[in-house]
């Protein structure tokens, strides 16, 4: 066996001649630290809030030993929540990675070319024009985001190549108009009516149960187990069309598996807890430039959207302890100024 | 002995046809260079030896088998293309890039193996780049850079490889590099060889083998001495030239005619 430089420490796993897979030292490290610090953001959120409760009582009542309040609080308000937040925090983090990937550019994110703004035009259809539920709501917001995927897709694709640029002015195009559905919508509702629809359009973690975090994660089990496989397939489509079809790659199958993955994960997210945005456009950049990857580390991704939306959310409810925020407002706040800094600097890179 | 060939094959883009009928046999163990004017349909042949370009009538066959009904990794392990101007990806590596050439050899739960190893660093020490091999792509000179391309075409292990015009964007002395390190891998590995090349002295000096386009079609086959003549050139070219021994290499050498008094 020869010794190759690789430029950083990559560990071997696996017997010693026979390695089954190579791993990035500094990507391990990385991605350690991150889900040591949403233990420990977790523990925080677990323990504080409108009742404070010390880490021991927590972790009692996490193994079945805590008084009744205590258990209420723990086991049914906080930790779903929190659970809740990183599973979507990755889910949305991959989704970005992926569509970043495909379309070759940092703005090519999910909440930026409309997804989010067309799940919300289905669950205000269902909300304030159909009267449904909060399950129809889900079913509305999950038909709407993959109605406007499709429809941003048709409308930038030309002989059936996707194309990144062009991806992303339709799809700043199709979601500005949507948005002004949307308004249009709200404006016909009753102001209760529009007060709730638009809370659910603010994003928000609040309310979580069990049952609904048990729906989010069968239903995004698959896309997560789905993207891990591709992960792959993808790093090669970054040589271009050409050499990955030479490399042997069945560059049209990959571009429909990464559409079908990244539309599957971004819409599920959105209709369990509405629109939050920035997580998918920044959590790709945040862990490619920790790494210092290549451009599509799954696994740092995830852990970094994962700590972002828990992050938030903790922000979110604690930065006014009486009139707790949405989560999305402040993902979006954050978002607009990381998204004008991005902007600013592909700008200067042309 | 011939093991991709072109039968009939019309070729061409969503509105255009290139290539109304082109048959052609690429000789095994040989380095073939396809030569012709801009827009003469060189490209189009070669990557209609690839998945790239289906043809709308005829066959393009490997070993008897049509080239789009193989599993594209078999494929993959046999024929190689080196594409025009490849990208590199932000912020990769020269062995990651080269490692990706490993992809037809590698499972998707078993991504990395001793032979992927030694392929890579064989690849690496074939187009002189090892030293290069912890750099990041981007900090390189288009020099180096086209011997990284190659090294990941080299790293795939096929016995067929293609290159699209690989000395386009180099500088001279590049070119002569780029172009010994093909003739050696046809030497010394048995590589069978398909490059597009712009300009006729390399052609004619490397090549074992020429095919002359003009228009979509192929207009010669052969040996460089026997398809670069003086009346080839200038039918096919346009341009009036006279091809005299190279004094180095024997091969012809075409001199353009010299319209003004001397």
């Amino acid at each position: 066996m020869t010794d190759i430089d690789f430029g950083r420490r990559v560990l071997r796993v696996g017997p010693r001649s026979r390695p089954l897979i190579l791993v990035d030292a500094r990507s391990l490290v990385i991605c350690t630290s991150i889900w040591i610090a949403i233990v420990v953001l977790a523990v925080y959120a677990l323990c504080t809030g409108s009742a404070q409760i010390t880490p021991w009582e927590a972790l009692a009542t996490l193994a079945g030993r805590g008084d009744d309040y205590t258990t209420m609080v723990v086991l049914e308000w906080r930790a779903p929540r929190i659970l809740m937040a990183v599973l979507l925090g990755a889910c949305l983090a991959l989704s970005g990675a992926i569509f970043q990937n495909l379309t070759g550019n940092p703005l090519g994110s999910p909440d930026v070319i409309g997804f989010q703004t067309g799940s919300y035009t289905g669950a205000l259809v269902v909300m304030l024009l159909l009267g449904g539920g909060s399950a129809a709501t889900m079913v509305g917001a999950l038909t709407g985001g993959v109605a406007t995927a499709f429809l941003v897709f048709f409308l930038s694709s030309r002989r059936g190549a996707v194309r990144g640029v062009r991806l992303i002015i339709v799809g700043i195009a199709v979601s500005a108009m949507l948005a002004s559905v949307n308004v249009w919508i709200l404006l016909t509702a009753t102001v209760e009516d529009a007060i709730m629809a638009g809370l659910w359009g603010a994003g928000n973690l609040s309310g979580v149960s069990w049952p609904t975090f048990a729906t989010a994660l069968f239903g995004s089990a698959l896309f997560l187990v789905a993207a891990a496989a591709l992960s792959r397939p993808m790093r090669i489509m970054q040589v271009g069309m050409p050499f990955a079809t030479a490399l042997g790659q069945n560059v049209r199958l990959v571009q429909v598996s990464a559409i079908v993955i990244g539309v599957g994960l971004t819409a599920l997210a959105t209709a369990t807890v509405g629109p939050i945005s920035f997580i998918a456009l920044a959590a790709p950049q945040i862990a490619r430039r920790i790494v210092r990857s290549d451009g599509l580390a799954l696994g740092p991704t995830a852990a970094v959207g994962s700590m972002l939306l828990l992050l938030a959310d903790v922000v979110a409810q604690r930065i006014h302890p009486d009139s707790p925020l949405p989560v999305g407002i402040v993902t979006v706040s954050i978002g607009g100024l990381y998204f004008l800094w991005l902007l600013l600097r592909e700008g200067k890179k042309r | 002995m011939t093991r991709l060939t072109v039968d009939g094959a019309a070729l061409g883009y969503a509105d255009t046809l290139v290539c109304e009928d082109v048959s052609v046999q690429i000789p095994d163990g040989a380095f073939t260079v396809i030569v012709g004017p801009n827009a003469c349909g060189k490209s189009t042949l070669l990557k209609s030896l690839t998945r790239l370009l289906p043809p709308t009538r005829g066959r393009v066959l490997l070993d008897g088998r049509s080239l789009h009904e193989m599993p594209t990794k078999q494929l993959a392990r046999e024929v190689g293309l080196l594409p025009q101007g490849p990208v590199a990806p932000d912020g990769i590596r020269v062995v990651d890039l080269v490692t990706r050439g490993r992809y037809p050899h590698q499972r998707l739960f078993a991504p990395w193996s001793p032979e992927d190893e030694t392929a890579v660093g064989e690849a690496m020490d074939a187009t002189g780049i090892r030293h290069l091999s912890g750099r990041l792509v981007d900090e390189l000179s288009g020099g180096q850079r086209q011997r990284v391309w190659m090294a990941v075409a080299l790293a795939q292990q096929t016995p067929i490889l293609l290159l699209d015009e690989p000395t386009t964007y180099l500088d001279v002395s590049h070119q002569i590099e780029l172009l010994e390190l093909c003739r050696s891998l046809n030497r010394r590995q048995g590589h069978t060889l398909v490059a597009v090349l712009h300009d006729l002295n390399q052609a004619a000096r490397y090549a074992d083998h020429i095919i002359a386009m003009k228009d979509g079609e192929v207009v010669a086959t052969g040996s460089p001495g026997e398809v670069i003549t003086e009346s080839l050139v200038s039918s096919v070219f346009g341009v009036d030239a006279r091809v005299i021994p190279d004094p180095e290499s024997g091969s012809p050498l075409v001199v353009p005619r010299w319209p003004h008094a001397v």
